[in-house]
Parts: C-alpha cells; sequence; structure tokens
C-alpha cells in the first residue's frame, strides 16, 4: 500500500506489526497521522470482529487511534493459529477502511543512539563490523602527540574521497604538528581547531551519525580516550563533466545540462539565480541509500505553504531506496494513476530557473541529472525553453506545431479508423475511393489494422531505443523499411495507414516531455477502439472523458488544465502563443501570486524620440 | 449571441465547439470494402408502371491501377440497373445484384430521363429528400430525348475516369466560364423551387452527343479511347410544378441567370463599332440584378436592374481605342442591346411555357404579399402577361495588353 497523496486531509492509521519468531506475543506500532484537532473516526465496523480473541487488540487498537500519536503495545499472551488468523482478518480490516499497513521494516538499527566507546580500539572493531569487513573500507591508524602516545585513527571509505586531500591536509599535517598536545582531549582540541585543513569539519558523539558521514564520503577521526570524533568533508569522487542534455537539446539556449552530482546541480542553479533568496534545502531520502534530495525555490517568489506541502510530502516517504527522481515523483505526486503526469521533470538548468522565477519549487536528487519541478501545469508539458529564447512569432508558431502535434498523436489513428469504418460520407469521393482502393484486398477491418501496426510500431521504437548503437540503425531499416514495406506487399495492411502510423509517431516525438508523450501513446489505443467500436461519437466521447479527468488533475494545489480550465484570460499571454517578453509583465497567477509582477511596464523597445526638428544633428 | 465578457465568450465558444461535436451523425458500422460506392443515380419509368433505377458505382481497385501507373483496360465503374414499384424498392433490388452494398453519401447526380421528368419526379424525389445517407447536394439533371438508364450506360467523358466526375467539371466550368446553366441546382435548391409559391423548378439540361458515330459498343472493357457517346450540359429543362414542360438553351439559360443575378462569366458577342462584319467578344467579369415587382392598375410590372461589367476580350477589326474613346461607349450600348436581347429571350421563352422560372411571383410575394394573395390563383393567367421593364446598366473595364490588334502593314 503506498502512500496516500493527500494525509493531510483525511487521517492516515499506520499500523506495524511484529511477530516473535516463538509466537508468543505481538508488537503492534501504530501511528496515526492527521490533521490537528481532527480526531479520526474509528469505522463502527471494527465492532463487529469476533469477539473471543480479538477483544484485547481490538481495545488496544481502538484506544491508541484515539491518542493521535505513536504507540507500542506488547501482548503477552500465548499466539495460536487463531490469533494469526485474526491478525490477517484485522490487517485486512484496516486495509479496507483508513489506514495503510506496512510490513516490519527491515532495517536492523543495531547501533541507534549507541554511544562511542571511549577506547579506540573497540570503535574500530565495531566500525569494522558495520561495514561487515567492506573491502573499500580504509582505517589508518596514527601515532601522535609526545613519544606518540595517543593514536588517532582515519575511517574513511575509498573512491568516495579526495585522496590528496587526507595526505595533504590531514595525514602531514597531523604527523607534523600533533606532537605538542599532552592529553587526549588537548590532541582533540588541536586537531578540530588547528590541525585539519579541511573546510567543513563536524563533531558527534554518536556512532550511527558517524557511520552515516564515512558512508557518504567523509573521514572520520577517532582519538583514543576521547568519546566524540571529528568528521571532515573530504568528499571528492569521479563524476560526469556537464554535457549538453541529451533528452532535451536545444538550438538556441544553454548548453548546460544537469549532472549527477546533487552539489554540482545546485551549483549549476545558483550561477542563474544570483540572489541569495535562492533556497535550497537538503533531505536524505532512503532508510538505507540515504540519498541526499534538495528542494530549491525562490523565497518571496515561491508559496509559503507549496513549500511547506513539499517538505511535508518529502518528508513521509519511508523507502529504502531512492534510484532516481521519478521514484520521488511517483511517491509525492497528486495523480497516482493518471496516464499524465502531474510533475515536470527536465534536465536543463534554465528550464528549472525559469521554473523558480515564476515562483514553482524545483527537488533535485542527487545520483540523477532529472531535476523536478512542481507545480506542474499541462501547457508546461508542451513548451520547450526555446519557445522563450526564439524570437515571439518563432516561438508562438513551433508551439502551435507542438500543441497540433499532441493532439495528432492522440487521435489520428482513431479519426483513420472512425471515417473509414463508420463516417465514409465525410471524405470527398476521390480521397474515399483512393482509400478505399488501397484497402482493397486487406483481409482486417481497419481497427485491428490500425492496432496491428500501431502495435508494430511501438516495439519498432522500444527496440530502437534500447539496441547498442552499433546494432541500431539496421534494426531501423529492417523494421521502418523491410517490414512496414513487405507487411504492404503482403496485403496485411493498406499503404495509407503506415502514413498514418508514421505520421502519429512523429508526432509524438514532437511532444517536448517524454512522459507526456507516452500518456498520448498509450490513450491511442483507447481512442482506436473507441473509434473502432462507436466513430466519431467514441472519440468525443473519449475526448470528453479525457478533458473531464484532465481538469480534474492538480498539481500541488494548481489546477492542471489552468488556464485553460478554470480560463484565466491574464494567462493566455503565455499558452498557445507567447506574447513578447516585453509584454510578460506578470508571473503565472496560480503560482506567482506572491509576487506578481514580474518587470517593468514600459519594456517595449522603440527608436529614440528627438525633440526639434534639427535633432538628428 | 455571444456574451460580452472575454472570459464567458470563450466559455461560449467551448461549450458549442463541445455540443457541436456530439452531432456526429449515425454510425453504422461499415468496413470500407463492403460498400460500392454510387457516383451517380439515374431514374427512369418502365412501361410497366415500375421505376427503373441505375446507377454508377465505383470499382477502387481499378481505379487503384489505373495510379499505380500500369493501363487498365477495365472500366473503372459499373452500371447496374434494377426495378421496383417504388424508388426505394428499386433501389433495394440493387442487392440482389451488387456483392457491395451500394452507398449513395458520395452520389454526385440524380440523372432523371425525359420521359420520367414529364410524367412527374415527386414521387421519386421524396425518397433522396427523406433517406439520411443521400445528399441533398447531389445535382439534379434531365437528359433530353433519352432515358437516364441510356444515358447512365453510355456515356463517358474522355479525361475523367468516372463519369460523376467528367459530368461535375463540366458543370463545374459551365457555371463559371459560361454561365450557361443553373447554378447550384442540387437537390435541395430544386426541392425548395418545388415548394415556393411563385417560383418553378429548373433543372440542369444534358444532351447526349455521338463522339465516335461508328456503331456505340456495350461491350464491358471499352478503352479509354474509344469513348463513344459523351454529353453536354448546358441550358436547362422547366419543370411546371413536378413535370418537365420545355427546354432553354444555353443563350436562354444565361438569359434567366442575368435577371437572377447569378451569371458569374461568359461571352458576349457584339458587333464592333467604326468597323462593319467585324465582331468583339466581351468577357463578363461580374453582374448582379435587382427585381421590382409592382401591380399596378391590376397588371403586374415587373423592374428589372441589372448591373454588369465586362473586360475587351478580342477584337477583330482595327481599332485604336486610344485615338476613339468615344467607341468605348458604343460597345458599352451595344453590351446593354446583347444583355436585353439574352434577357428577353428567356423571358419570352419562360412565359411561351407559362412556367415562372425567375421567381417573379415569390419577389412580388415578398415585397407585397397581400397582392399576391389575390394573384396567386391566377398567375397562369398573369405570369404570361407581365411586363417587364429593363434597366441595363453596362461598364466596360479594361481593354487588354493592347490598345488596337496588330494590323498587317
Amino acid at each position: 500500500m503506498g502512500t496516500r497523496a493527500r494525509a493531510s486531509v483525511s487521517p492516515q492509521l499506520f499500523a506495524h506489526w511484529f511477530v516473535d519468531p516463538s509466537g508468543s506475543s505481538v508488537w503492534s506500532f501504530l501511528r496515526v497521522e492527521c490533521a490537528a484537532g481532527s480526531e479520526p473516526a474509528i469505522p463502527s465496523r471494527f465492532s463487529r470482529f469476533p469477539k473471543n480473541i480479538g477483544r484485547p487488540i481490538m481495545a488496544l487498537l481502538c484506544s491508541s487511534a484515539k491518542y493521535l500519536m505513536p504507540t507500542q503495545f506488547t501482548v503477552n499472551k500465548t499466539f495460536g493459529k487463531d490469533d494469526l488468523i485474526m491478525l490477517r482478518n484485522l490487517t485486512r480490516l484496516l486495509r479496507k477502511n483508513i489506514c495503510s499497513v506496512s510490513k516490519p521494516s527491515q532495517v536492523k538499527k543495531d547501533s541507534v543512539g549507541k554511544p562511542l566507546s571511549k577506547k579506540v580500539k573497540v570503535n574500530e572493531a565495531f566500525i569494522r563490523r558495520a561495514f561487515g569487513n567492506s573491502s573499500d573500507l580504509v582505517v589508518r591508524e596514527l601515532h601522535v602527540g609526545p613519544g606518540g602516545k595517543f593514536t588517532v585513527l582515519l575511517v574513511y571509505v575509498d573512491g568516495l574521497v579526495d585522496k590528496t586531500l587526507i595526505s595533504e591536509n590531514l595525514i602531514e599535517r597531523i604527523s607534523d604538528q600533533a606532537d605538542k598536545s599532552r592529553t587526549p582531549e588537548q590532541a582533540y582540541d588541536d586537531l578540530k581547531n588547528r590541525i585539519i585543513a579541511v573546510s567543513d569539519v563536524k563533531e558527534t558523539g554518536d556512532l550511527d551519525n558517524f557511520l552515516n558521514h564515512v558512508a557518504g564520503g567523509y573521514c572520520g577521526l577517532l582519538i583514543d580516550d576521547v568519546a566524540k570524533v571529528l568528521v571532515a568533508d573530504t568528499r571528492g569522487w569521479a563524476q560526469r563533466s556537464i554535457e549538453e542534455p541529451t533528452t532535451e537539446a536545444t538550438v538556441r539556449g544553454g548548453k548546460e545540462g544537469f549532472v549527477e552530482t546533487l552539489r554540482t546541480n545546485t551549483s549549476l542553479l545558483r550561477r542563474r539565480v544570483k540572489h541569495p533568496r535562492l533556497r535550497i534545502e537538503e533531505c536524505e531520502i532512503g532508510t538505507i541509500s540515504k540519498t541526499s534530495v534538495a528542494i530549491a525555490y525562490i523565497s518571496g517568489l515561491a508559496d509559503e505553504k507549496v513549500v511547506q506541502e513539499v517538505r511535508n510530502r518529502l518528508a513521509r516517504i519511508n523507502v529504502d531506496s531512492i534510484q532516481e527522481s521519478g521514484q520521488i515523483e511517483e511517491l509525492i505526486e497528486d495523480a497516482p494513476f493518471s496516464p499524465f503526469p502531474t510533475i515536470l521533470r527536465t534536465e536543463r538548468p534554465d528550464k528549472v530557473a525559469g521554473a523558480l522565477f515564476e515562483g514553482r519549487i524545483a527537488i533535485l536528487t542527487n545520483g540523477t541529472p532529472f531535476a523536478l519541478i512542481v507545480p506542474a501545469t499541462f501547457t508546461m508539458f508542451l513548451t520547450t525553453p526555446e519557445d522563450y529564447f526564439e524570437r515571439t512569432f518563432i516561438g508562438s508558431a513551433l508551439r502551435a506545431i507542438r500543441y497540433l502535434s499532441f493532439f495528432t498523436s492522440l487521435t489520428l489513428p482513431s479519426l483513420y479508423v472512425a471515417v473509414t469504418t463508420f463516417h465514409q460520407e465525410m471524405l470527398p469521393t476521390a480521397l474515399i475511393l483512393n482509400v478505399a482502393a488501397q484497402r482493397e484486398g486487406v483481409p482486417f477491418p481497419a481497427v485491428v489494422e490500425a492496432l496491428l501496426m500501431e502495435a508494430l510500431f511501438e516495439i519498432l521504437r522500444e527496440a530502437g531505443v534500447r539496441l547498442p548503437k552499433i546494432v541500431g540503425p539496421a534494426v531501423n531499416i529492417i523494421g521502418g523499411l523491410v517490414i512496414g514495406e513487405a507487411a504492404m506487399r503482403a496485403g496485411l495492411v493498406s499503404p495509407i495507414m503506415v502514413v498514418v502510423v508514421a505520421t502519429t509517431g512523429i508526432a509524438s516525438f514532437a511532444t517536448p516531455v517524454f512522459s507526456i508523450a507516452i500518456g498520448a501513446r498509450l490513450l491511442r489505443f483507447i481512442m482506436v477502439l473507441l473509434a473502432g467500436s462507436l466513430g466519431f461519437f467514441g472519440i468525443v466521447a473519449g475526448l470528453f472523458a479525457l478533458g473531464i479527468h484532465l481538469t480534474s488533475l492538480r498539481s500541488f494545489g494548481v489546477p492542471f488544465m489552468e488556464p485553460i480550465a478554470p480560463a484565466i484570460v491574464s494567462e493566455f499571454k503565455d499558452l498557445l502563443a507567447r506574447v513578447p517578453w516585453w509584454a510578460m509583465h506578470t508571473r503565472p497567477a496560480l503560482v506567482g501570486h506572491k509576487d506578481l509582477v514580474r518587470q517593468g511596464w514600459d519594456q517595449k523597445p522603440k527608436p529614440p524620440v528627438y525633440l526639434g526638428k534639427d535633432a538628428h544633428r | 449571441m455571444p456574451p460580452k465578457s472575454l472570459s464567458k465568450f470563450i466559455n461560449f465558444i467551448f461549450i458549442t465547439a463541445f455540443l457541436a461535436s456530439t452531432l456526429t451523425g449515425c454510425w453504422n458500422r461499415r468496413e470500407l470494402d463492403t460498400l460500392g460506392f454510387v457516383t451517380a443515380l439515374g431514374v427512369d419509368r418502365t412501361g410497366e408502371d415500375k421505376i427503373e433505377i441505375t446507377v454508377h458505382i465505383a470499382k477502387p481497385f481499378a481505379i487503384a491501377r489505373a495510379t499505380e501507373g500500369s493501363v487498365s483496360p477495365e472500366k473503372s465503374f459499373w452500371v447496374v440497373s434494377s426495378t421496383g414499384s417504388t424508388a426505394f424498392e428499386a433501389i433495394r433490388n440493387l442487392l440482389l445484384q451488387s456483392p457491395r452494398r451500394p452507398f449513395y453519401a458520395h452520389n454526385r447526380f440524380i440523372v432523371i430521363g425525359e420521359e420520367c421528368a414529364r410524367t412527374g419526379v415527386k414521387e421519386i424525389l421524396d425518397l433522396f429528400a427523406r433517406d439520411g445517407e443521400a445528399r441533398r447536394l447531389a445535382r439534379v439533371e434531365v437528359v433530353k430525348g433519352a432515358t437516364a438508364k441510356d444515358f447512365m450506360q453510355q456515356v463517358e467523358f474522355e479525361l475523367e475516369r468516372l463519369p460523376s466526375e467528367g459530368g461535375q467539371g463540366i458543370s463545374r466550368s459551365v457555371q463559371e466560364g459560361l454561365s450557361a446553366e443553373p447554378v447550384d441546382c442540387t437537390l435541395n435548391s430544386f426541392l425548395q423551387w418545388l415548394e415556393t409559391e411563385g417560383v418553378e423548378p429548373i433543372a440542369v439540361r444534358i444532351d447526349m452527343v455521338p463522339k465516335n458515330p461508328a456503331a456505340p459498343s456495350n461491350v464491358g472493357h471499352l478503352l479509354r479511347e474509344q469513348v463513344k457517346i459523351s454529353s453536354k450540359h448546358g441550358g436547362a429543362a422547366v419543370f411546371k410544378g413536378d413535370k418537365l414542360v420545355g427546354w432553354l438553351d444555353e443563350k436562354e439559360m444565361r438569359g434567366v441567370n442575368w435577371v437572377t443575378g447569378k451569371v458569374r462569366s461568359g461571352i458576349l458577342v457584339i458587333e464592333q463599332p467604326n468597323e462593319k462584319g467585324k465582331l468583339v467578344s466581351l468577357e463578363i467579369l461580374r453582374a448582379k440584378s435587382k427585381l421590382q415587382p409592382e401591380v399596378k392598375n391590376g397588371e403586374v410590372l415587373v423592374t428589372l436592374r441589372i448591373d454588369a461589367e465586362a473586360n475587351l476580350g478580342e477584337m477583330q477589326g482595327t481599332l485604336d481605342l486610344v485615338k476613339y474613346p468615344q467607341a468605348w461607349t458604343e460597345m458599352e450600348r451595344k453590351m446593354v442591346e446583347a444583355i436585353e436581347t439574352e434577357v428577353m429571350a428567356a423571358i419570352s421563352k419562360a412565359k411561351e411555357l407559362n412556367s415562372d422560372i425567375f421567381g417573379f411571383g415569390a419577389a412580388l410575394n415578398r415585397r407585397h404579399p397581400e397582392e399576391w394573395d389575390s394573384l396567386k390563383d391566377r398567375w397562369d393567367l398573369e405570369f404570361p402577361r407581365i411586363d417587364v421593364k429593363l434597366e441595363i446598366n453596362a461598364k466596360l473595364r479594361r481593354m487588354g495588353l493592347v490598345t488596337r490588334s496588330s494590323e498587317p502593314r
């Protein structure tokens, strides 16, 4: 069961069940989340639960729910088969009603809150055990102080650290300068305040925290007889250089794309928004992967409530690992079952910066070049940065083509099917005779023909995307030429169908954001089926349903179809046509309302005005 | 009425568009290859009180083969007839012979044989008006001196693969270039004329023209180079009620078009001023007309004002128009005369047939309804006595690229 999209609205009950291996006792962690002041009502159905065994647990469950806080209960009672059945039934009931029941967490937190030992050897043994003797863990022992009587332990993970930094700024300096310290405490203070020549040094007494830092590329320093450790930021690893984004190439505009390292990505944003109001808040998501995730927004432009909502949704994520921002997207999006994404992803810093200036919020994830932008609206998915960089007419024309091609990729095959099987009167005579002539001898109904070719095309595309570059062209030739041509000659499909499918395919590639193009691609099959069974009526019904669905979507509180539905006339400046920059006075009303006016009102360029008839001299 | 505020207006547009898109028509599922596209349809009455329907059904495969480049000896259409007591029955009986269901939405022509037209077409046309599949845009034409079946079976056109395409091409150019046939003479207009008081319907007149008198053959594999019989579209079939009463030739038909203001183009030939026996062609540019009927002393008087413009298109003699500008007004005067001749010819022919094809009665009804009420019962008697007063205003616009003809010296 995934987390609900709007936890803040309806109360949610999380129950974690642990059954003791011996079967003798059960622990239940119950957690209720709801808005303050609104206590969840316990469904009356629970009262109909079997009385005999369920009672104690039921009572606990109900009473705990009322307290609205995490609770832990132990039932000291021998557990039999009946109890397990009861437990299963209870779980089902909980699922049906208000709560989500999760499996017990797999993470062993044996070091939670465990204080450091004073003895370096004990700590070392513990660290080694925690890492399970991983080969990339390096533990270096140094002896400092008069006569080398204090042991200093350097702990780091090879490959995550800058080795030059460690040898020059840590080892060399410690060996040279730490001899004057008299006591271990003094040596510790010297290290912290004077000797370690690394910009970021933190102090911790908690072993778990320490281990996380070491696993993240920090270098840990332990001193014998001191129950505190220092972690120095020595992170440095091989990373991809900044390249042109592969999925969103433009003709005009910056060629920089995000990379996999979060810090580089935030720096790319900082370089475009040189103002202290650019806020970058960082958190870790993933109980094991500890992926760094950053929220970026411009304070004063972004609505603080939306920022808080983003923080809440991110905080609610409870998964073991995050590999890509797509996982975060799925865990925080508003409409998990919609074919359309309600969060925009991009690997272009200029696109993110543009969104920030509109009052939107970006979520950057370590390990992927794809950033997320919220709130996202439908029109953003059909927009490219070039629309704003090219002059207004070109930008508007390109955008019109994109809208057209999105609609084409959604409906063209279904229009073909509808016209050829239901509305033969709608085409000019010469054209319908031509189509009829081409369909002569095709054994399938038009709808089957369309589905067949569409499926073939999807297979070709999928094969083409995954293939190594060396065999790619060969497959394209076989697929495109041989199969298409041969299917036509074999009389399986009509030539016009090939034209329709090819046009549709090209049109779907003209949609700039892949994730929404996929939505249209999937819906295309439904539209073809509707067209094949009901004709234009089916297409119109499908488009109606689609329209209703799209207008019902929200992305972080903003209607997805804004400014079309609800119609916001002032926002038409950036809908089908983009008005020139000098007329783009305001930010989008629904996201940028905190600071609506974005520029001066007299930006329209004009020739200078001279006064007097001889002024040109 | 669109609302005033912009966003309401946009909502209005959206709602209208959505509502319109629900009017998507009937939804019978029929695969393309189960349909036979009827491109032209002929109607006759046979001896034993039956109605005979003859249709052209396009053969898509024959057309396809031709577009692929190889010369196809096959006719690209199939002619088939069937009979029944009513038109609908006759049409349904086609199913006895046709492997593909005839589909009438692309029918371009309803061709009526002369005999049939003389006995009345009301019973036949009702089906095409009532049925949703056949379009009211089909043109109504009457074959002079033959049955529709003969026409359908024999006539073909050079340059076009399907006779319906050929007929349509000719009709279009006759309307646009000659103004010698009724404009927009569709089933829809025909039925409107039929239904309106004070107008009689007209239909396009077709004459069959033998191209190669050496034995027309009915062999199915007619090669395109061997078109035996073609047809001429132009002039009009004049109806009185739903019965054919007579014919107009091309000139007379243009007279009708002058009256109704539907002349688009055409050539007016006049005598050249200053030079005997030489002619001048004027190309009509545009024309409009205004009818003003009134009743004076119980007599109907129609004032007809025609404004016409033309270009000088051709001159047989040599006349330097720069030197003799007065020839210009002379030609305009002759143009007026020429138009007057055509109009009067049409009017006298209509009076002779006693069929008010111009809609004088309807115009009177619009302008003076009470007088029309007293006249309409004896309109048959009044119409031939109508006095038509012509006010023709002709303008010559341009003389072309030269000011005088080239002259041998």
